[in-house]
């Protein structure tokens, strides 16, 4: 579900700078230089993310157009992906092997610094058989309309995506208003940012609107 | 406008529903704390009873029929994201085919409501929003336009 098929769900921003000239070629290079590329079986517990195709997220070489850029609207994918331990089943493990390692020495208490140990032996051990949990997160620029839409309204998702954007093209993603609808009309903006809001409100025996500023 | 370069084009006529769905929140804060469903949200009584209270609308789900293309999308928040939009479906065989069709509908919708905005802020900046609008809704709260 998303840009490329079902309900969409996106927020919109502008893109601001200059595309460089030859951005076909130029930009596939840049998505191939930040394109998500798979970790090793022993990765801990940080995120790992690139840039993916829509229509695989294990595509990310972008080498063939008509997979991912459609005329003057490139489409591509941020995949992030995060290894997650159970922590109630992490945490009955680690004590058990606690218990073990107090019982074999006859005592009762495990130091703090064997715990931490014993805790960085089995995170270990049970990250390199977890799979990742894997969120993709789809988006379209539009580089002649100079704006581009992700398939999320999270703004924790949306500054990853612009910061990585930013550093993969150079351009900057500003979140867009419904204000840039009538930019071209100075006066209705500044008019628009001046007006109070108009709330309905009860006064007297009947309910009055306030005039609000204009 | 970004996204609205070139000559400017005429949306022609479009037709426009509150479809099944209101949100509204208090002016200061973005939790949603009455939402209306079912038919016709908007001519309930609770909706009314909402904006007297002084709540604002947070979402706005709204039909969308231009020529023989029906769209349904939320409208969400101050920013007007476009949520939950579903698409007409004009081509159906072809990945690429479907996906510029698809950023060819968006940028559609987004056209009509670029200009229901534009039209909104030369009303709301106009001497008309306090001499006419303001007191039809007023009316229309009180139930006064029936």
């Amino acid at each position: 579900m998303g840009i490329v098929s079902g309900a969409m769900t996106v927020a919109r921003f502008r893109v601001e700078g200059e595309l460089v000239d030859g951005w076909r070629e130029i930009y596939r290079e840049r998505l191939q230089e930040h394109a998500f590329r798979e970790p090793p079986t022993e990765m801990g517990h940080e995120e790992v993310e690139g840039w993916v195709e829509v229509h695989n997220l294990l595509d990310a070489t972008f080498e063939d157009y008509n997979r991912w850029l459609y005329n003057d609207v490139a489409v591509f994918a941020l995949r992030i992906d995060k290894k997650r331990l159970p922590a109630k089943l992490f945490k009955a493990t680690l004590d058990k092997r606690c218990q073990a390692w107090a019982a074999e020495r006859g005592i009762e208490r495990v130091p703090a610094a064997v715990r931490s140990e014993l805790k960085d032996e089995l995170e270990q051990e049970w990250l390199k058989r977890t799979l990742p949990a894997v969120s993709v997160t789809e988006a379209a620029w539009n580089l002649t309309g100079r704006y581009c839409i992700l398939h999320s309204l999270s703004e924790g998702r949306a500054d990853r995506f612009r910061t990585r954007f930013y550093r993969t093209f150079g351009l900057t993603l500003v979140p867009w208003s419904p204000l840039d609808f009538v930019a071209d009309r100075s006066d209705r903006v500044d008019g628009l940012l001046s007006c109070a809001p108009s709330p309905v409100r009860l006064g007297g025996a009947d309910v009055r609107l306030s005039e609000g500023g204009n | 406008m970004p996204g609205f370069g070139g000559p400017p084009r005429r949306a022609g006529g479009v037709e426009l529903w509150v479809d099944e769905r209101l949100a509204f929140r208090n002016p200061d804060d973005t939790k949603v704390t009455a939402v209306m469903t079912g038919d016709n949200p908007a001519a309930t009584l609770e909706a009314k009873a909402a904006l007297a209270g002084g709540k604002v609308l947070q979402e706005l789900r709204v039909g969308l029929r231009r020529d023989d293309r029906e769209f349904l999308f939320t409208l969400k928040g101050p920013s007007m994201h476009l949520q939950a939009l579903k698409l007409p479906q004009v081509v159906d065989d072809g990945d690429e085919e479907i996906l510029f069709e698809r950023i060819h509908l968006y940028d559609e919708v987004v056209f009509v409501l670029g200009g229901l905005f534009a039209q909104f802020a030369e009303v709301r900046t106009s001497d008309a929003w306090s001499s006419e609008v303001l007191p039809g809704l007023h009316d229309w709260v009180l139930g006064l336009d029936e």
